[in-house]
């Protein structure tokens, strides 16, 4: 299918099922809630009664913050391991979630939760099938970073080094992208068959992608992500306008920076309705095999 | 300073005068204005080969009032020789990992030998010259230092004339010095003669890992021979230009009085443009007269002089050449204007290429600074950097303290001096936010910042680890060391500067200038000057601050109001005894309207310092009909206790409200409310969670 014809589809249809992007939103919420419920009660009972902190209601003080690591310059390994804990358990509840989102997109009359329960045992097979296949894109493009590198060790201006560094950039975010669409159709295709076999839903993403198939599975990805990219864009660019008073921040800033979260959720359940459009759509004819000349 | 001399050293010395004859030339009577030094260096840059061709005469003139034996020479350059050098041995010690040095690429070393040093027609000192490792640390090897013995002692007043030759291997970029590509960067390059301190010899220390350098005010000539085509700059003024077109070389002459060390940088890609301060457009007649009456003077003896600005930038700099000039003729405003008008003619800036690993660093009328292809508006960078190493042309060009032994008093008034001029100049600074080098700091809402912000905040997280005045590589580590020794520093000055007044503390800092202007003050002379100046007894400041790692932090700890209730219980008067119960005394209460409220206010000295002399912290509390009240504390004891009678209860107190101790290290602490405000909490945690929400989207990626 025509790439675009595909996001267009998968634009109507997220527009039609928007509301699984805010059940993915609150889920996030309330678990991005529940850690920083003890941060906020931290900061409350340590510094509630100093004006110094009062006075960070409406800006930033350096002071405070020179305090923070004077009075606590212990914390940051717990600070650390508490955002391993936290991402780890939202991996996993991500994972979970990704049942709900697909099958609700691909599939007709769904329950979001139902769906999350159903399909969250083969979505944790596919997902722990892809760390390593993460990992070794991660190492392949360091290496090819690398080699680039040794074209020009020492350069002798930014220009260099900037072109080294937007390279590495491209080259991980590339070979991310790549891994990250197999698996996004390997999670379509795996909620599809009734086996759940995640190692056959891979390859069956695999092969789907041979040819110019992955050509236009590639834009309707990058689609998706300038979608993303730009509501980005639009949140700071608003957000910069915000004046850093105490008020303007409970009422307008703090909503906002919600309405953005729901719309990179949004965002991503564009990219999957784009690509189950794509992947529903009319495939393109095999190239021939010698078997098939045979 | 010179000692006076004492009559009975005097007749002493005047005997070996008549006993030993001068070994070459007369003896100088030394004024006070006298240098001991005087430099003529003739240097080749062999470009191919990397190495460095030169020829030396040092003439000495022993200022002290006793015979000299010897003289120490540093040979810097030696520290970039092997890994035996006391300065690679104290990198490796530290055990960060870090190198100066890269050895992945070729073989990066550097060396400076001495290969000829007889005194004018006479003796051949070099079969007696020795390394020392005068510091007593373990790196015995270390040939940073070389003594050489003269075949009779040096008499007071007496001049020497050395005679050297020299060779040496320029190394990959090391501590500011050596090549990076085709640039190059010569500091402390050349044999130098340390300071000699009368009773004590020789202050030549080894080169170190964390200390920078010291030495004698000289007048030097400096003739560089370069191929052609070769931009170069170099400290003093050009007097002289000689091509040679058949070798293709180009020799300059530079000469500068007053000034203790020679600096120069080479490279056929930078690009050469000049500009005149011109006094006449950059101060105005009210700032002139605003400032004559902080210095209680005329305002024509703050006039500042014409200079000439030289900036040599790499050329995908070029476009910034108007930041730089703009940076530079701060520095010379507000310096000038302040301590004093900078006496030179010339000032020249570089913009080291990237990967040379120079950054910003000081030599007299020369500095390097350093910036990137997009700074971004609205941020101190490369202001900072240019602002910064011009004023160490003040507080170490002109104040040669020494930066081995006292390492703030450059570095720390330096600091301090800096910040002063970018607020002035400029006004706060967006944070320089550059991923993948793209100027984005506009999407940084509302972060700005003075340097005596950034400065506190590192500042006090060194005070427990070393004392700011402890000698430059003794310091516990680097961090320590740079923390101390910039940022604490920076911050006690701006202590002393609320502490005193903003116009007493630009009048000790004037003082002490021009006082000390080519002269080597010590800490001590700092705080002489100071209490001279204030009038004021800063032996505690200096002493808990400075001298000690003494954590300083007092807080409000305790705040309540009530209003005055009748008491209960059973009173006598007259032999009567009579109950007041619950219920009477609550009907009482309740009749008696406005009854005054009691304030009780407790604070504590947390930390171990103190503060002392006439200082008083004020306590001040504010109550909720708009009033404040305000009592002064010694801070000796532990805690103290305040109360107040008021008719209207207290809404907050503050311990040192106006701010005058920003060394304090916890000022979060300093005030307190009455009732806890949960909206700013209730931000932040907002703001927390939208940073975990956007980090677990990013992180769902991978779902």
């Amino acid at each position: 299918m025509n790439p675009f014809t595909a996001f267009h589809r998968g634009l109507r249809r997220a527009l039609r099922t928007g509301r699984l992007a805010v059940y993915a939103w609150l889920a996030g919420f309330v678990f991005s809630l529940l850690w920083v419920i003890p941060v906020g009660t931290f900061l409350h009972g340590n510094y509630g009664r100093s004006p110094l902190w009062q006075a960070m209601g409406d800006g930033f003080s350096w002071t405070w913050l020179g305090d923070a690591i004077f009075r606590h310059g212990d914390l940051p390994a717990l600070i650390a391991g508490g955002l391993l804990a936290m991402t780890s358990g939202w991996l996993l509840l991500s994972v979970y979630l990704n049942g709900g989102l697909i099958a609700g997109l691909a599939l007709p009359r769904r329950r979001f939760l139902g769906d999350c329960g159903e399909y969250f045992p083969r979505l944790l097979r596919l997902f722990l099938l892809s760390l390593p296949v993460y990992l070794i894109a991660v190492l392949g493009a360091t290496l090819l970073a690398e080699l680039l590198r040794a074209l020009n060790p020492d350069p002798v201006t930014e220009w260099g080094e900037l072109w080294r560094q937007w390279a590495r950039l491209g080259l991980l975010a590339a070979a991310l992208a790549v891994v990250n669409l197999v698996f996004d159709l390997a999670k379509i295709a795996l909620v599809r068959r009734p086996d759940g076999k995640a190692w056959r839903a891979l390859g069956e993403a695999v092969l789907r992608l041979r040819g110019r198939a992955f050509g236009q599975a590639g834009m309707i990805y990058l689609l998706a992500t300038t979608v993303s990219g730009v509501f980005i864009l639009v949140y700071l660019e608003v957000a910069r306008l915000v004046p850093s008073r105490l008020g303007w921040i409970l009422a307008v800033l703090l909503p906002w920076q919600q309405a953005l979260m729901i719309a990179r959720q949004w965002s991503r359940l564009l990219c999957f309705a784009a690509e189950s459009e794509w992947w529903e759509g009319p495939r393109p004819p095999a190239p021939a095999t010698d078997l098939d000349l045979a | 300073m010179n000692r006076p001399v004492r009559l009975p050293s005097a007749l002493l010395f005047a005997v070996a005068a008549l006993w030993f004859a001068p070994p070459h030339g007369s003896a100088q009577t030394a004024g006070p204005n006298a240098r001991p030094l005087k430099y003529e260096i003739w240097a080749e840059l062999d470009h191919p080969a990397r190495r460095l061709h030169g020829r030396e005469t040092i003439e000495w003139t022993n200022l002290s009032a006793e015979p000299v034996p010897d003289m120490a020479i540093h040979l810097y350059w030696n520290a970039f020789k092997n890994e035996r050098s006391a300065m690679l041995r104290e990198y490796e010690d530290e055990g960060s990992g870090l190198r100066p040095i890269r050895l992945d690429r070729g073989d990066p070393w550097g060396w400076i030998d001495i290969r000829q040093l007889t005194l004018e027609g006479g003796a051949d000192l070099r079969p007696g010259m020795s390394f020392e490792a005068v510091d007593g640390n373990d790196a015995p090897e270390d040939q940073t230092v070389a003594r050489v013995r003269f075949p009779r002692p040096v008499l007071p007043g007496e001049t020497v004339r050395l005679v050297l030759r020299f060779e040496a291997r320029i190394p990959r970029v090391m501590r500011r010095a050596g090549f990076a590509g085709d640039a190059y960067f010569f500091g402390q390059w050349f044999p130098k003669p340390g300071v000699y301190e009368a009773g004590k010899g020789w202050n030549c220390h080894q080169y170190h890992q964390n200390s920078e350098f010291f030495a004698d005010f000289a007048d030097f000539t400096v003739h560089l021979t370069v191929p052609d085509r070769f931009v170069v700059g170099a400290s003093g003024r050009e007097t002289a230009v000689a091509h040679d077109p058949g070798r293709g070389t180009t020799t300059r002459t530079f000469r500068q009085s007053r000034i203790h060390d020679f600096a120069w940088a080479a490279s056929p890609r930078f690009v050469r443009s000049e500009r005149t301060f011109d006094p006449g457009q950059e101060v105005t007649a009210g700032e002139l007269a605003g400032l004559a009456r902080t210095f209680r003077c005329r305002p024509e003896e703050l006039r500042l002089r014409p200079v000439r600005m030289i900036v040599l930038l790499c050329r995908e700099h070029a476009g910034q050449e108007n930041r730089h000039f703009r940076a530079l003729a701060a520095g010379l405003k507000y310096f000038g204007l302040w301590y004093g008008a900078y006496p030179y003619d010339t000032v020249t800036l570089i913009d080291p290429p990237y990967g040379a690993d120079v950054g910003g660093m000081e030599y007299p009328t020369l500095f390097t600074a350093g910036t990137s292809l997009f700074p971004g508006e609205g941020t101190h960078d490369p202001e900072t950097v240019i602002v910064h190493e011009f004023g160490h042309g003040y507080w170490y060009g002109m104040v040669g303290s020494n930066e081995f032994e006292d390492p703030w008093l450059d570095e720390g008034i330096n600091t301090y001096s800096t910040g002063k001029v970018l607020e002035k100049a400029y006004g706060p600074a967006r944070i320089p936010f550059r991923p993948g080098g793209l100027p984005l700091s506009r999407y940084l809402r509302g972060l700005t910042y003075q340097d005596a912000d950034l400065d506190r905040l590192a500042g006090i997280q060194a005070v427990p680890w070393d004392a700011v005045t402890t000698w430059a590589w003794k310091f516990s580590s680097s961090m320590s060391y740079g923390l101390n020794v910039y940022s604490r520093a920076a911050t006690l000055l701006s202590t002393l500067e609320h502490l005193l007044g903003e116009e007493v503390m630009m009048r000790v800092l004037r003082t002490y200038f021009q006082r000390f202007r080519f002269g080597h003050p010590r800490h001590a002379d700092f705080v002489a000057v100071a209490e001279e100046v204030s009038g004021r007894p800063l032996g505690w400041f200096f002493r808990s601050l400075f001298e000690d790692t003494l954590v300083f932090d007092y807080a409000v700890t305790d705040l309540h109001s009530t209003q005055a209730e009748t008491p209960r219980g059973v009173f006598e008067r007259d032999g009567r005894k009579w109950t007041v119960t619950a219920t009477e005394a609550e009907k009482r209460d309740r009749a008696r309207q406005g009854a005054p409220y009691r304030t009780l206010v407790r604070v504590r000295r947390l930390g171990p310092a103190r503060i002392g002399g006439d200082a008083r912290l004020q306590i001040r509390v504010a109550f909720a009909d708009g009033r404040q009240k305000s009592v002064f504390w010694d801070g000796q004891a532990a805690w103290a206790e305040f109360s107040f009678q008021e008719p209207s209860p207290a809404l907050r107190a503050d311990i040192d409200p106006d701010g005058i101790y920003p060394i304090d290290a916890n000022r979060s602490n300093n005030g307190r409310t009455v009732s806890p405000r949960a909206a700013p909490s209730l931000r932040w945690t907002g703001r927390i969670q939208f940073w975990l929400q956007n980090l677990f989207h990013l992180v769902g990626f991978f779902s």
